[in-house]
C-alpha cells in the first residue's frame, strides 16, 4: 500500500516537473526568446568560430580554419533574423554594415559575402560548399537539409 | 535589405540558367577575340592604345560578372561619377579652367582563391586612363604579401578612399592627397612590394603596412607615377611604414602615423635628386551622426646637386567634420592649410596644388547606392586664390 502511494507521489512529482518545464518553454516562446546559430553542411569540418571571428568573416576579411578559407553566406531570407545578426554579431546597423564591408573589400581586396533571399538556394549552396557557413534561428535548423550547428552566436529576446 | 549588395541569388536566377549560358558563351567568344587582338597589338602599340586595349579586354573578361555574380568568382565594383567644377575670381591669365566637367569610371575587381589574392583598380577619366592598383598577393594568417602597383599608404585618406568618389563624403580630396595626374605634390602610387596585416588585441587591433618599391618621376608639371603599361621615366626607391590603431577591429575609427621616404629625380627643378621624407599622423572618429577626420604631414626635402637651399621643411594640415543631419543628408566641412611652402623649390613646381582651402558641402544619398554632392570652397594655389562650386553625382554598382 505504502509502495503504491509512493509510486503515485513519484508520478505526480514527474507530472508537476513536466508541467513546469512546459510552462517555462511557453513563457520563453511568449517572451520571444531565440537562439541565433552559425550553421554549415553536416559534411564540413569547420570548428567553432568565436563571435569576433564570425564578425571578421562577415565584414569581408578572410578567416582560415583547418587549412580552409571559410566562405560566409548571408541569410537575408528573414528581416528580423538579419537585423539581429547585424546588431549582435557585427554591432552595426544595416546601412553601416553595407558601407563598412564595401570599404574593407575596396581597401584590402577579397569579396563581399554573398546574400541569399531564398532558403532552398542557400541550403544548396551550403551543401555544395562544405567550407561555407551561414546563420539562422536554431529552431529553423531542421527545416534545412543536411546542416549542423557550428555554435551559438547569441540567445535572447528578439523583440 | 532586399537589394543588399545586389548579389542575391534566387530561384529566378536558376531558372534563367539556359539563357545565361548562351549569353556567357557569346561573351566568352568575344573575350577570346579581344585577348588575341590585345596580345598581337601590345607589342607594336603606343601607351594610349595599350590602355584602350586593356580597357576592352578587362570589360570583356569582367562583363560576365554583371550577368551573374554567382557563376564567377571574385567581386566586381563599378564606381561611376560625373563631376562639374565652376571656378570664379580666377586671376587674369590663370592656367586653371573656369569650368571643368569630368565624367569618370573606376573599376575594382578583387578575387581570393585560397591564400592567393588578386586586386585590380582601373580608372578612366579626363586626367587619367590607367591601372591604379594591380596587386597579386599571398595571405599568411592575417598578413598579406602583395606585389604590384598600389596606393602609397601615406596617412588615412589615400588608402581608405582610393579612386571611389562614392566612398568619399566630399567631392574634392585634400590638396596634399591630390593624385599625381592632377598635380598633387606627394607620391600617391608606388610599385613594388607591399605587406599589410592586422594584429588583433582583444576587441581592438593594430593595422600595419610596410611597402618598398619605386616611386614617381618628376615631370615638367607634375609627378609621374610608375605606370605598368608605360614604364618610362627615372624610377628611384620609395619606402613607407604605416601603423594604425583601431579601437574596434575592422571598424572605421583609427588613429596612427605613417613615415615615408622617397627619392625623386630632380632635373625638372634644377637639382640631381630630391630625398623626400613625409611623416604624418592621422585620426578618424565616427559616431552614428558625427564624424571627424584629421591629418598632419611634415614634409622634408633634401636637394642634392645644384640647389641654392639644400633642404626645405613644409607642414600641411587638414581637418574634415561631418554631421549626418538625416539618414540621407550629411553636411560636411574641411579646412586645409600649408605652412612654409612659399618660395619652396619643390612645392613651387606644383602650381595647381591647393595649399589652403575652406570648404563646406552637402551630400544627399539617393536610392541604389548613389549620391549627390554640392560643395562650395575658397582655394589658394601658388598663383591663384579663387572660389569654386562643385557638383557631383557618384555611385557604386552592384
Amino acid at each position: 500500500m505504502e509502495r503504491g502511494v509512493s509510486l503515485a507521489m513519484s508520478k505526480l512529482s514527474f507530472l508537476i516537473l513536466l508541467l513546469s518545464l512546459a510552462s517555462s518553454a511557453l513563457a520563453i516562446e511568449a517572451d520571444g526568446l531565440r537562439e541565433l546559430v552559425l550553421a554549415a553542411s553536416s559534411q564540413s569540418n569547420i570548428p567553432k568560430l568565436s563571435l569576433q571571428e564570425t564578425r571578421k568573416l562577415y565584414l569581408g576579411v578572410p578567416v582560415e580554419k583547418n587549412g580552409k578559407t571559410i566562405k560566409p553566406l548571408l541569410n537575408v531570407s528573414e528581416s528580423l533574423l538579419f537585423e539581429v545578426f547585424l546588431q549582435k554579431v557585427t554591432f552595426m546597423s544595416s546601412d553601416a554594415y553595407e558601407k563598412q564591408v564595401l570599404a574593407i573589400v575596396f581597401r584590402l581586396g577579397g569579396q563581399r559575402p554573398q546574400a541569399f533571399h531564398d532558403r532552398q538556394t542557400l541550403n544548396a549552396a551550403l551543401l555544395e560548399h562544405p567550407d561555407s557557413v551561414t546563420f539562422m534561428w536554431a529552431k529553423d535548423l531542421d527545416q534545412y537539409r543536411g546542416l549542423k550547428p557550428i555554435n551559438t552566436l547569441w540567445a535572447g529576446s528578439a523583440d | 535589405m532586399a537589394c543588399l549588395h545586389g548579389r542575391a541569388v534566387g530561384k529566378e536566377q536558376l531558372k534563367g540558367n539556359t539563357a545565361l549560358m548562351a549569353v556567357r558563351h557569346s561573351i566568352r567568344s568575344r573575350t577570346r577575340t579581344l585577348f588575341r587582338k590585345a596580345f598581337l597589338s601590345a607589342f607594336d602599340g603606343n601607351a594610349c592604345s595599350r590602355r584602350v586595349i586593356l580597357a576592352g579586354v578587362l570589360s570583356g573578361v569582367l562583363a560576365p560578372q554583371i550577368v551573374s555574380a554567382d557563376a564567377f568568382p571574385g567581386d566586381l565594383l563599378l564606381f561611376p561619377e560625373l563631376t562639374s567644377l565652376h571656378r570664379f575670381d580666377l586671376q587674369d591669365g590663370s592656367s586653371l579652367k573656369n569650368y571643368w566637367i569630368n565624367p569618370g569610371l573606376n573599376l575594382f575587381y578583387g578575387l581570393d582563391q585560397g591564400r592567393f589574392r588578386f586586386l585590380l583598380e582601373w580608372l578612366v577619366d579626363r586626367s587619367a586612363q590607367e591601372v591604379q592598383r594591380l596587386q597579386l598577393g599571398w595571405r599568411w594568417q592575417d598578413t598579406t604579401f602583395w606585389v604590384g602597383r598600389f596606393h602609397n599608404p601615406i596617412g588615412y585618406w589615400n588608402i581608405h578612399f582610393h579612386h571611389g568618389a562614392y566612398m568619399m563624403t566630399s567631392i574634392t580630396r585634400p590638396g596634399v592627397m591630390t593624385y599625381e595626374t592632377s598635380g598633387g605634390p606627394l607620391p600617391m602610387h608606388v610599385t613594388g612590394l607591399y605587406v599589410e596585416g592586422v594584429r588583433e588585441l582583444g576587441d581592438s587591433s593594430l593595422y600595419y603596412v610596410l611597402n618598398a618599391g619605386v616611386g614617381p618621376d618628376l615631370e615638367k608639371k607634375r609627378l609621374d607615377a610608375f605606370d605598368v603599361l608605360d614604364p618610362e621615366g627615372t624610377r628611384l626607391p620609395a619606402v613607407t611604414l604605416r601603423l594604425g590603431y583601431q579601437p574596434v577591429s575592422f571598424g572605421s575609427d583609427e588613429i596612427g602615423f605613417s613615415f615615408s621616404y622617397t627619392e625623386i629625380s630632380g632635373r625638372q627643378i634644377g637639382v640631381d635628386r630630391i630625398n623626400q621624407i613625409v611623416a604624418g599622423v592621422f585620426a578618424n572618429w565616427r559616431s552614428e551622426n558625427l564624424g571627424f577626420l584629421g591629418e598632419a604631414f611634415y614634409i622634408h626635402n633634401d636637394f642634392t646637386g645644384g640647389a641654392s637651399e639644400p633642404e626645405s621643411d613644409v607642414l600641411n594640415l587638414y581637418g574634415q567634420a561631418e554631421w549626418r543631419v538625416a539618414d540621407d543628408l550629411t553636411l560636411y566641412s574641411r579646412i586645409e592649410g600649408t605652412f612654409n611652402d612659399n618660395g619652396d623649390l619643390y612645392f613651387d613646381h606644383f602650381r595647381n596644388f591647393v595649399r589652403d582651402r575652406y570648404m563646406g558641402g552637402v551630400r544627399y544619398e539617393l536610392p541604389y547606392k548613389m549620391a549627390l554632392k554640392l560643395e562650395l570652397s575658397r582655394e589658394h594655389t601658388r598663383d591663384d586664390a579663387f572660389g569654386q562650386v562643385g557638383l557631383q553625382w557618384s555611385a557604386v554598382f552592384p
